[in-house]
């Protein structure tokens, strides 16, 4: 199975000669060609961080003629897609080139770990099969799923930036036009001209991968639509639950959305004026509501004229920018207040009160406010659960589609091609909801922009002589990635689709699948080098 | 020399914070493995090391809700109950296989986990600890 003739190269950047004195690289280079006839060539590299030397790297790859490369260097080569891009440019299929992140290895025996870890990445990539590469070729339209703000948003730059958008309304208008002029003005109806808006339609089944989706629409007079798009963005809202809008029917309490309105409509007065804006009341939420939250109250705090409150369990700042958002929201006079139990509203002397227990103090305490901006996080997407299923997505706790999940970017969702954005994923705010919209259109425009897809056939095969179709894989693939090959009688991946985890591959109980650049051999290879 | 304790590591996680260990201890004791994901881990594969005379086998995953694969860390966690019920089934005591949760900047948490490991497998060499060997 190993191939005899391969030429593996082991790239070591040294990080501008900072990372190892010459003599250190003396001993790694020794250590690396250690025993055995099949030596790797080892290519001392420097500041692979800087394009110029990506470029050269390239180069010398190319003329090195190797097949495999181990990618030793510091922590760029597990970011980015750096050793995916050196793969490409240099003629080699991705697996072909294997990162070893060497400036993370810390301690005193680093010189020695080093060398270990790049022998057992030489070994690994020695076991990994050639992968040949497939083009896909993508459909260029998208389906919006929703006709409110987000996805009028999104069908507007989607259209600005080239691609055939249909619009797809449940109910009979299209209910975010009017919010989104208000929010925009009227020239926004110019942007939407050339987006096909489809009212009264509704998807019902969905069939393929990104790139290749088939799906099929009930529109008006109970007929049915074939539509076949690249890419989908579910935009659909959400509903808000009856429990919740009860609390909204007091006085001075409104959804989050409205603050603003409300705050405007609020009579004018010589004093401060006091609001609050309150998280978590049921659950513990999302960064998304912390996001909306503190922005709101950035941009409703004024010293002036109105102090804002923030009451929360968890302030959530662990996501791109919160931080420094949060750290604005204090600057500008935010008064963030921790709270645990429950929190109770009531109007006394025309006041609202709120009553809670700080989590700080741990006291029961009461603030006195004129309006308080209730998260609509009891703003359950109850038409989802059915479309979840439909779209095949997975949702969070709240029944949101989108994972609750830290490496999931605000636009992604656990099937590549199909983005959401918007109420349907908790965010709220008509400015984020904007910006959000963009941002799907971009990732839209990342995946489809070229018309094609290269793929490197190395997701998990299967042995159809094991498989007994158990879908057990099928089923615990997080990304829909499995599917039935009627003709092999067995499962069988979608490598467009797959992400390489091996999940399928641990779970199968007939052991049928194998990751073929993490399969046993490869594993135990590196440990038999050692 | 001995075989070591295998730790098998996500590569998101765990294994960066391997590598930030500064502990020679630790590191003498234990043989990191990488993997693509913890949920990569497959019930023969951490038997048949054990059977190859491997002390003891970590599986090391992703923080909950955390994993970059959303559902693997969950699935080894199942695995990892399953090779221990299929361990004690054989009379084999079931500590010999652990699984622990740490992110990438959690190095503190390695060594911990390690030493911790290295605690269950020398109670599992003592004879007649409680429970252990009835079936003989």
């Amino acid at each position: 199975m190993k191939d005899k003739q391969q030429r593996i190269g082991v790239v070591l950047c040294t990080c501008g000669g900072s990372l190892f004195t010459e003599k250190q690289l003396e001993r790694i280079s020794k250590g690396i060609e250690g025993k055995g006839a099949s030596a790797p060539e080892i290519l001392i590299h420097s500041n692979l961080c800087s394009s110029d030397q990506q470029r050269n790297l390239v180069k010398r790859i190319r003329a090195a003629r190797m097949d495999k490369v181990v990618l030793a260097a510091c922590a760029p080569v597990d970011r980015e897609r750096l050793p995916e891009q050196i793969a490409r440019k240099a003629g080699l299929s991705e697996s072909a080139v294997y990162p070893v992140a060497v400036k993370s290895i810390k301690g005193k025996a680093r010189v020695q770990r080093t060398t270990r870890e790049i022998r057992k990445a030489v070994s690994a990539v020695t076991q990994i099969p050639r992968f040949d590469t497939r083009e896909i070729t993508l459909n260029r339209s998208v389906l919006v799923l929703g006709g409110g703000p987000a996805g009028l948003y999104t069908a507007a730059k989607l259209h600005s930036l080239g691609y055939p958008t249909v619009v797809l309304e449940k109910q009979q208008q299209i209910t975010g036009l009017e919010a989104v002029s208000a929010y925009e003005g009227q020239g926004f109806k110019k942007r939407l001209e050339g987006v096909r808006l489809q009212t009264g339609s509704q998807l019902v089944e969905l069939r393929g991968q990104v790139g290749r989706f088939t799906a099929r629409v009930a529109v008006p007079g109970g007929d049915e639509e074939q539509v076949e798009f690249g890419a989908l963005v579910v935009a659909t809202g959400a509903v808000l639950e009856p429990s919740e809008a009860e609390l909204y029917d007091q006085q001075a309490v409104v959804p989050l959305a409205e603050l603003v309105r409300e705050t405007e409509n609020l009579p004018r007065r010589r004093e401060i004026r006091h609001i609050a804006i309150v998280l978590d009341t049921r659950l513990e939420e999302t960064k998304a509501s912390s996001e909306l939250a503190l922005q709101l109250a950035v941009d409703l705090q004024d010293p002036d004229q109105r102090q804002i409150y923030l009451l929360c369990r968890e302030v959530r700042v662990s996501a791109l920018g919160m931080q420094g958002l949060y750290d604005r929201a204090r600057q500008s006079g935010v008064q963030v207040i921790k709270y645990e139990g429950p929190l109770s509203l009531d109007h006394v002397e025309g006041k609202l009160k709120i009553s809670y227990r700080d989590a700080i103090f741990e006291q029961e305490s009461e603030l006195e406010c004129d309006l308080a901006g209730i998260s609509p996080l009891g703003l359950q997407c109850r038409a989802d659960s059915s479309l979840a299923a439909i779209l095949g997505l997975s949702t969070d706790i709240q029944g949101q589609l989108q994972d609750n999940n830290i490496h999931f970017l605000p636009e992604a969702t656990n099937r590549p091609g199909i983005f959401v954005a918007g109420a349907c994923r908790g965010q709220f705010y008509l400015p984020q909801i904007s910006v959000e919209a963009e941002n799907v259109a971009f990732a839209v425009d990342q995946l489809l922009g070229s018309g094609t897809l290269r793929v490197e056939l190395s997701s998990p095969v299967v042995d159809p002589d094991k498989c007994i179709l158990c879908l057990t894989c099928v089923r615990c693939c997080p990304y829909q990635a499995m599917e039935v090959d009627h003709e092999a009688g067995a499962a069988a991946s979608i490598p467009e689709v797959c992400q390489r985890c091996g999940i399928c591959a641990g779970e199968c109980p007939a052991r049928a699948i194998t990751l073929p650049a993490w399969s046993e051999e490869v594993l135990l290879g590196q440990l038999a080098g050692n | 020399m001995g075989k070591k304790i295998l730790a098998f590591c996500c590569e998101n996680s765990s294994y960066k914070a391997a590598a930030a260990v500064d502990d020679e201890k630790v590191l003498e004791a234990v043989e990191i493995m990488r993997l693509p994901c913890s949920g990569k881990i497959e019930i023969g594969l951490m038997l048949k090391c054990l059977e190859e005379g491997y002390p003891g086998v970590l599986v090391l995953g992703c923080p909950v809700d955390n994993c970059k694969y959303l559902q693997g860390n969950n699935r080894a966690k199942k695995r990892v109950q399953r090779a221990q019920a299929l361990l004690e089934e054989a009379g084999i005591p079931e500590q010999l296989v652990h699984i622990d949760f740490l992110s990438s900047v959690d190095s503190h948490k390695f060594v911990e986990i390690v030493r911790g490991m290295q605690e269950r497998i020398a109670e599992a060499a003592r004879p007649q600890t409680a429970g252990a060997s009835t079936q003989e």
